[in-house]
């Protein structure tokens, strides 16, 4: 079969298939950082300070790469319609994003609601992006 | 913007998955430019253009405002 018989979709796009891979490493390096956290502050193996700052925070260096991976694919598609849809796709996970957290946060202060830590904003985050893309493809069907 | 992008790929018998891949864009991004959802930039209308081999003004019409 030749090439032409089977067209690119915006999946197999190489800007995208790149962007998918340092995506998911970044996701991958925070679960990789984060997991064992838990386990060494409950067994009380973390160190003293100032290491127990740098592993603990450690965990935010990959959700830099998970930014970064989205402002390389920006830069590198040249497909520009599928730019386009996977901008509006970044900009409304932000904006679910900071509405979600900017209520929950009144919520907290107000409304005696739960207490939710800073760090789970980026696992909201990617539940935010998968919605967004979904719905933006589904828009553009 | 109107464009005769369905008109000009049916007379040569091409797919939109053809004239994607000869845009080098997605079949998706097509699809778009055709049912009017996306105006495409210019210099990928330039592209549309020599694809065809017309001027983008054969291919592109601005709408009544």
């Amino acid at each position: 079969m030749s090439a032409e018989a089977f067209p690119r979709a915006f999946h197999d796009q190489p800007a995208w298939r790149r962007y998918i891979i340092r995506d998911s490493l970044g996701m991958a390096g925070f679960g990789a950082l984060f997991f064992p956290l838990p386990l060494l502050s409950w067994r009380d193996r973390l160190p003293p300070a100032p290491w127990k700052y740098v592993i603990a925070a450690a965990p935010a260096l990959p959700v830099a790469v998970v930014v970064w991976s989205m402002l390389r694919y920006l830069e590198e598609e040249t497909d520009e319609y599928q730019r386009l849809l996977n901008t509006r796709a970044f900009i409304a996970a932000i904006g679910m994003t900071l509405v979600i957290t900017t209520g929950w946060g009144l919520m907290q202060w107000f409304a005696d609601v739960a207490k939710v830590s800073l760090f789970e904003v980026f696992p909201l985050f990617l539940a935010c992006q998968a919605l967004a893309t979904a719905w933006v493809r589904w828009r553009a069907r | 913007m109107k464009n005769r992008l369905k008109v000009l790929r049916a007379e040569r018998d091409w797919s939109q998955a053809e004239l994607a891949d000869r845009l080098d864009v997605s079949r998706q991004s097509v699809n778009a430019i055709e049912t009017g959802k996306y105006d495409p930039s210019l210099p990928l209308a330039f592209r549309i253009a020599r694809v065809f081999g017309l001027t983008i003004e054969q291919i592109f019409e601005e709408c009544e405002a």
